[in-house]
């Protein structure tokens, strides 16, 4: 069997670089002139990666480097459809993909320096202001593709329901790690409960199944309390029948969900056409620039994955899939072997969020469960999502050196079995 | 904490297989649905945009008949005569999407190259400067749709040949027809009400079968009454069944007859007789056994289900013994009805694409008959075999038959509120000549007087093949 680590980051590294490099190439000599932006943007976001990936590693022994090979490569795939798909926007991701790595290194410092977080003035703050934040974009947001979860600030439109993801996040670590009693862990609970009806007045009908998914598997995970997360799904359930009744567009989502045939011409039309564009790839795909993306709806954002099927085809995409198994797994590895409590289930609850978010996405577009509008992580087009979703792979990063710089003592003593305790390699380079 | 770690392994494994679900699932239904999908309506815009970049395959019947190719803007040009035309409308569809289930809808994910692989690409890249998709060989042949469009004379209706042997349908025709190369005209105005020209009526559409079902009901009394050959029933021009009449054709009466006479006159009050000795549940067991109430999948076609029900009464049980009461079936399935007689109970799938090429003119298309199922033992079809050729040798079917030839059938004469259908179907019975034919002419009066003839005439043909 290939020892994956015997073979060393460089080898994959040179890949995704290559994968960079000649998708946008390809592009960039596709009507028969030169376009040397395009070509640029490939160089572009091959030396982003090689420049994160080698100044990361250098520094900070015993990072995960696969982490930081799969985000990149999916950041590249979605750089180079997003590009197919339209070019100006390929433009702004990259931009967002550069502020994005430095957000990430950021949320890394962030996360190394606070092994664990407790203070109940900073809670009370950041929840509030977040809670703060999504009430704004009710009362002042703007409304695009059926949801107003958008505000305008400087001209550039931000998505507050992405950003406060983190604050989810950190804040479900920061309570399920340092309080044992349920009634002191009420205040995230409640927080939680909070920002899903603001989600739901924003009709973000993904955002409110991401978080309350999120807070529930943690709120499992934490207490192993079968009782209580089962009464949990169970008013999840019932909220979610009583939206149905409640809101016209949640009972038509379903409707299109059970037959998009029937309604193509009253909104069923997304979900036909993403289902004839996956049927339409084959297993190798139409080639790059020979599908048609234009015929579905928001192809750059939620709908990426089909044009990535239709393009790539069938076999890429389940790749891509694969990708983000391996994503799971090394969260996984990483929360195993974190510092603290509060790095661990930090780190738990960051792979739960990615997790969740791809699969909701995407088992919506190929009609397995309704489709309710979410970005799919690193890949969709979207500043406010590229963003959220690279700092929570920051704070990954973040969690997996403090562990290893504090296993360091324990390397020291000879080794067995010549594995690293551990466990996710890089530190023999 | 260990605890902690053994929740969040298990949900990582939950996670883990929600992805591998993803996985499964589209997979899945890909393979399931992949074609359907694409051969549906609403992927027209799809195909009408692949027509800027590719130029559509060609498609040639079983001889190498040309019949529709393309001009260099990608149009569809169709070069033979205008009763071709006609008669092959309804075989090829439109690349519009218009009409449904035709060979242009079917196959468009080759047809417009949608299948091409990169070595395919890479060698037309250098070869032209538009991509061509793959040219399609059908198995319809020509000029029997036109001899046979034309046998049916101005009747409505729809005509079938299978080989019973392989599945192939060698002919296929419906009227009222239209003509493809003026499609895009025809379709600026909304068609008249009633009119039919853009249904394909061999795949689509639905008629009682009429008497034609006698052969289905005849199969399961040899599959169920013990000497069901020797069965003397008293014929009468009407009986009561349940207290309403079950009459004959014309309330002719024949005395007391076998089975064999039975099928040979056609009687419906024999019929009524045996189906209540057959009893209602092994009626329907062998009606589904031939197709009835199947839906079907078949990749070559689509065909609408056929259905059968033998109702709540004796008096249901016996109109649908004679293929009245709710039973309705498309003359494609009648076809392969007569194909798994004649075939000792084996149907075959129903296969219209006989070959396929690439741009090297090499084929891509590995043809294969395929039996769809076992409608009833070798035993009960030869049996029903025999009774078929005594129907055409001696009864109403005489006027379909060909001197020299064995040929078995039967005729129906499909009773609705508007009028009565003319229906024969048969075979022939030659190894060498394995053709199954089907004729329903709407409206146009008794199948053996209407039907018949027209069915003798596609037999004299086919035996000179």
């Amino acid at each position: 069997m290939i020892n994956i680590e015997k073979i060393g980051g460089g080898i994959i590294l040179f890949f995704i670089a290559l994968f960079d490099i000649t998708g946008f190439a390809l592009l960039a000599f596709m009507d028969g002139t030169v376009n040397y932006l395009c070509l640029a943007m490939g160089f572009i976001a091959a030396a982003v990666l090689l420049l994160q990936y080698n100044i990361l590693t250098r520094i900070f022994k015993g990072i995960d480097k696969y982490v930081i090979m799969i985000v990149n490569f999916l950041v590249a795939v979605g750089l180079i459809v997003i590009y197919r798909i339209n070019a100006k926007l390929a433009v702004n991701q990259l931009v967002y993909y550069i502020l994005g790595t430095v957000l990430m290194i950021g949320m890394m410092f962030l996360t190394m320096k606070m092994e664990n977080f407790k203070q109940n003035k900073w809670r009370y703050i950041i929840m509030g202001g977040s809670v703060g934040l999504l009430a704004f974009t009710i009362l002042f947001g703007s409304e695009k593709f059926g949801a107003s979860n958008w505000i305008t600030i400087a001209g550039r439109s931000i998505q507050p329901s992405e950003l406060v993801k983190i604050v989810l996040v950190v804040m479900l670590a920061s309570y399920f790690a340092n309080e044992d009693k349920l009634i002191k862990q009420l205040p995230v609970i409640a927080f939680t409960g909070v920002c899903m009806i603001l989600l739901l007045l924003q009709k973000d009908l993904g955002a409110v199944l991401l978080y309350f998914g999120t807070a529930l598997i943690v709120f499992y995970v934490c207490t192993s309390n079968i009782l209580l997360t089962l009464a949990g799904a169970g008013a999840g359930a019932a909220g979610a029948v009583g939206a149905y009744f409640m809101f016209g567009h949640v009972r038509d989502r379903v409707a299109i969900w059970r037959d998009p045939w029937a309604r193509y011409y009253d909104k069923g039309m997304q979900i036909v056409q993403g289902l004839l564009a996956i049927a339409s790839g084959g297993l190798f795909g139409t080639g790059l620039g020979r599908g048609f993306p234009d015929l579905v709806p928001v192809s750059y954002s939620d709908y990426i994955f089909v044009i990535l099927v239709e393009e790539f085809g069938q076999i890429f995409g389940m790749a891509v899939l694969a990708f983000y198994i391996v994503l799971i797994l090394r969260g996984a590895i990483i929360g195993r072997y974190a510092k603290t409590k509060f790095h661990m289930i930090l780190a738990f609850a960051c792979t739960t969020m990615i997790s969740l978010q791809g699969f909701i996405i995407i088992a919506g577009v190929i009609k397995m469960i309704p489709l309710t509008g979410i970005t799919l992580p690193f890949i969709s087009y979207g500043g406010s999502s590229l963003l959220t979703s690279m700092a929570m792979i920051g704070i990954l990063l973040g969690v997996s050196v403090t562990s290893a710089k504090s296993q360091k003592g324990m390397e020291a003593t000879p080794k067995k079995a010549g594995r690293p305790v551990a466990g996710y390699g890089g530190e023999r380079r | 904490m260990n605890k902690l770690k053994k929740n969040m392994w298990f949900m990582i494994c939950v996670f883990v297989l929600m992805f591998v679900s993803l996985i499964g699932y589209t997979s899945f239904i890909i393979a399931t649905n992949g074609s359907k999908w694409f051969a549906s309506p609403y992927n027209t815009a799809r195909i009408q945009r692949q027509r800027e970049r590719v130029t559509p395959g060609d498609i040639y019947d079983a001889n190498g008949l040309l019949m529709v190719t393309s001009d260099e803007k990608g149009n569809r040009v169709y070069p033979q005569s205008e009763v071709a035309r006609f008669a092959n409308a309804h075989v090829l569809g439109d690349p519009y999407g218009i009409t449904s289930g035709g060979a242009e809808a079917k196959y468009n994910k080759y047809l417009y190259g949608f299948n091409l692989n990169m070595i395919d690409r890479t060698i037309q890249a250098f070869k032209a400067e538009k991509n061509k998709g793959n040219d399609i060989h059908l198995t319809i042949d020509s000029d029997l749709n036109k001899f046979m469009y034309e046998a049916m004379g101005n009747n409505q209706g729809a005509a079938v040949v299978m080989n019973y042997k392989t599945g192939e349908i060698v002919g296929s025709v419906s009227k009222d027809s239209f003509d493809p190369s003026t499609i895009k005209e025809l379709m600026k105005k909304p068609l008249p009400e009633g009119d039919s020209r853009l249904l394909n009526k061999p795949n689509a559409g639905l008629y009682p079968p009429g008497s034609t079902f006698k052969m289905v009901t005849t199969a399961s009394a040899f599959e169920n009454i013990p000497d069901a050959e020797n069965l003397k029933l008293d014929s009468p021009s009407s009986i009561k069944v349940n207290g309403e009449p079950i009459t004959n054709y014309d309330k002719k009466q024949h005395g007391t007859i076998d089975l064999k006479k039975a099928v040979e006159v056609s009687s419906n009050t024999y019929f009524a007789q045996i189906s209540k000795k057959i009893g209602a549940d092994s009626l329907t067991k062998t009606a589904n056994n031939f197709g009835f109430n199947d839906d079907f999948a078949f990749s070559d076609i689509t065909l609408y289900q056929s259905s059968f029900s033998a109702g709540t009464s004796d008096n249901d049980l016996a109109w649908a013994s004679v293929g009245q009461y709710k039973d309705l079936a498309t003359p494609m399935h009648m076809c392969m009805v007569t194909s798994s007689i004649a075939n000792d109970g084996a149907m075959m799938e129903p296969k219209l694409l006989k070959d396929m090429k690439n741009s090297l003119n090499m084929s891509i298309h590995f043809f294969r008959s395929n039996k769809y199922k076992q409608s009833v033992t070798p035993e009960t079809s030869r049996k029903t075999k025999a009774l078929l050729i005594n129907a055409v040798e001696n009864g109403t079917g005489k006027a379909a038959k060909v001197s020299g030839a064995k040929i078995g059938g039967k005729t129906g004469s499909a009773e609705t509120d508007k009028g009565t259908h003319a229906w024969f179907t048969g075979f022939i019975d030659d190894p060498d000549h394995p053709y199954a034919v089907v004729v329903i002419l709407e409206n146009a009066g008794t199948g053996g007087s209407k039907a018949a003839p027209v069915a003798g005439k596609i037999f004299d043909r086919l035996l000179k093949k």
